[in-house]
């Protein structure tokens, strides 16, 4: 990947403006640094990038480092219970939380440069940790910002939620004006301990000249429970990687995204459910709807290893085309090395029903209103995810809007 | 000025001509019935009246209230005033019933003003209790997973909430039972008044003894042969459409 960050001048000048970190904090992004600066040449041909336009999602244009955006913005209970803080103050707060980083190793689904280029470089991001047995039903919520003209910024969020805790996060991706060209990169660390709950929510809507990366790993202890819902509504171009690791026997791994796009939106999702314990169940579903020129790309795995026994797993992608240039990949994968196992998985791609927008237009609804309809009807089975019904109308919303602008 | 008109009709799918020179008249406060052999294209008679893209009108025109349609989007015939009760409703995932009848009567209001949910409940509730539908049915995806007869109802409550001015009703009794027929046949009773004209495309006599038709038409090969009172369509029962078509073979 070639971008100034590669650069020992751009990397010294950044460590001397972050001086005042403590010594292990500056160690880890050397560390980072120069695995980055040693990783090899990007191979032409990357199953990990199959069907991706890469070139969209490099740094060239964007090779300015911002540590200034609209700070990201932390609201929420406060409690005893809980620790919920942008990664600088918890870089002096709590170093403790943070040691953690070296040990983690992102989703591995084709961003390495990515990972180690935020491992160097962020500067925002949050700690969130829920401590045991700790129950809240109002959600947690995050809201992030993307940077400045030909800036890109970097992000790392860690979460913990510890056993037996049950909490909603809700994670909000905007652009402060419609213009900037910048590129948002953030990276997510999952934990959940033992009977731990995480409900979590992504909206994404960055302005459509943004380039978002979005990369994630889920690790989920004995019974917990991770349920995703994601709705990828702005932005240039979305890299999505995600990965779940079912640890402890019988976690739960549930991820559901929307995607849609128009003009050239791109969004190119990675996903990996990785079954090491036995009795774990996953569910994936990821629906794209495309407008105009947009497109998706769907490659996802599920991996239950030979430990794995009794696993129930299931990945779905969907597909709705609603323009003839709209296009959609879709790669689905199945590794399986256990032998008691549920598996399925499945992808479809469909145009939108000509009868369907008939008999909606046959009441007096117009093309554009029918079409919209359909979409949210599309979308109905993953925003019905969300327990908390003030919530669901809200991303009803969000998909409606979406129209309208 | 107050019918809808049909003056030498014709259409086609594909290469196929469907509709031949049909001529038909239904004025505002009649109920016309309009019975004919399976294929002579009495769907196909709704649906192009409905602007159905999938049909291209080969000549005459088609109006109502003196408003030509022909031409005109599906939406902006719907919205001029014409409904029309599918012979197979379409389902449609995700868009409640509640939703998907607030699109359409908001799609009828001027822009910018919008509907008043206490009141839309209400009425909606109203029709669905006349209809004998469970009230559970409005968070309900449109038609997915409903009985034929759950379908044809639905299509009524449609039809009751829009306040159509000509109502065509495709085999509207078909896949009814016993019961559903009466309670469907009075909520079309109930729709007549001197203000709107009912079609109704059957096969049974039997529905016409509950929505007594001012007139009977026979379509055959994409023309109405035949046009009479409601003592047409005993007829058809008792002697079948054999006789017709070979009068119209030896005209
Ligand atoms: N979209 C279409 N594509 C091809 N053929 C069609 C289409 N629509 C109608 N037809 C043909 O046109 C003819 C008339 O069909 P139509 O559905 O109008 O008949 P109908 O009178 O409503 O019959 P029924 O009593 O069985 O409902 C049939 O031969 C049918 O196969
Ligand atoms: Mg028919």
């Amino acid at each position: 990947m070639k971008t100034p960050f590669g650069s020992p001048d751009f990397f010294q000048a950044f460590s001397d403006k972050r001086s005042w970190e403590p010594g292990w904090m500056a160690d880890f992004r050397k560390d980072s640094w120069n695995r980055f600066a040693a990783l090899p040449q990007t191979k032409i041909k990357d199953e990990k990038w199959r069907f991706s336009p890469r070139a969209r999602f490099g740094y060239s244009n964007c090779d300015q480092l911002t540590d200034s955006p609209k700070s990201t913005t932390l609201e929420g209970k406060s409690s005893e219970q809980v620790i919920f803080e942008s990664f600088d103050q918890a870089i002096l707060d709590h170093p403790n939380l943070l040691s953690i980083l070296p040990s983690l190793t992102g989703p591995k689904l084709g961003s390495d440069a990515t990972f180690l280029l935020g491992s160097s470089f962020s500067e925002s991001g949050f700690i969130f940790k829920a401590k045991k047995n700790y129950k809240e039903e109002e959600p947690f919520i995050c809201k992030h910002f993307a940077p400045k003209q030909n800036h890109s910024l970097f992000q790392q969020n860690i979460v913990i939620v510890e056993p037996f805790a049950e909490v909603t996060l809700i994670e909000y991706f905007d652009s402060e004006d419609q213009s900037s060209t910048g590129v948002l990169s953030n990276l997510s660390h999952i934990q959940l301990g033992e009977g731990a709950k995480l409900n979590r929510v992504v909206v994404q809507r960055l302005n459509s000249h943004s380039t978002f990366n979005h990369l994630e790993k889920v690790e989920l202890g004995r019974n917990a429970q991770f349920t995703n819902v994601s709705l990828q509504l702005g932005s240039a171009q979305t890299r999505v990687e995600s990965r779940g690791d079912i640890i402890g026997d019988a976690g739960e791994f549930n991820n559901y995204s929307l995607s849609l796009g128009r003009n050239n939106q791109l969004f190119d999702q990675r996903t990996i459910q990785h079954h090491i314990a036995p009795h774990g169940k996953s569910n994936l579903l990821f629906k794209n709807a495309l407008l105009d020129n947009s497109k998706a790309i769907f490659s996802g795995l599920i991996k239950v290893d030979p430990a794995a026994q009794h696993t129930d797993s299931f990945q779905t992608n969907r597909n709705l085309l609603l323009s003839k240039k709209a296009e959609a990949d879709s790669l689905p994968g199945l590794e399986i090395l256990a032998n008691e196992v549920k598996c399925s998985h499945g992808a479809t791609t469909s145009k939108i029903d000509e009868q369907e927008l008939f008999y909606l237009q046959s009441r007096g609804i117009s093309k554009s209103i029918a079409e919209k309809l359909i979409v949210l009807g599309f979308f109905e089975d993953i925003i019905g995810q969300v327990s908390n019904v003030d919530l669901v109308e809200s991303l009803r919303d969000e998909v409606s809007q979406f129209f309208n602008t | 000025m107050s019918t809808l008109q049909i003056d030498n009709l014709s259409a086609s799918v594909g290469k196929e001509q469907i509709l031949n020179n049909l001529n038909f008249t239904l004025p505002k406060g009649e109920v016309h019935a309009i019975m004919g052999p399976n294929g002579s294209g009495k769907s196909t008679l709704s649906k192009v009246l409905a602007g159905h893209p999938d049909y291209q009108v080969t000549g005459g025109n088609a109006s109502m209230d003196g408003t030509e349609l022909l031409g005109l989007n599906p939406d902006e015939i719907a919205r001029l005033g014409l409904f029309l009760a599918f012979q197979y409703p379409v389902e449609v995932p995700g868009v409640s019933i509640a939703n998907f009848i607030r699109a359409a009567i908001k799609s009828r209001l001027p822009e910018g003003e919008n509907i008043k949910a206490v009141e839309f409940y209400k009425e909606l509730y109203l029709k669905m209790d006349g209809l004998g539908m469970d009230r559970s049915f409005t968070s309900r995806s449109m038609n997915e997973g409903f009985s034929g007869g759950e379908k044809k109802r639905c299509e009524i409550l449609q039809m009751s909430m829009l306040n159509p001015k000509y109502c065509i009703l495709d085999e509207t009794d078909s896949g009814l039972d016993i019961d559903a027929l009466r309670v469907v046949s009075e909520g079309i009773n109930q729709m007549k008044n001197p203000d709107r004209g009912i079609l109704v495309i059957t096969h049974y006599q039997r529905l016409l003894d509950y929505i007594v038709p001012d007139k009977v038409h026979v379509m055959w090969e994409g023309r109405i042969v035949r046009s009479g009172d409601k003592t047409l369509a005993l007829e058809l029962e008792d002697k079948g459409y054999d006789w017709i078509k070979e009068e119209v073979a030896a005209a």
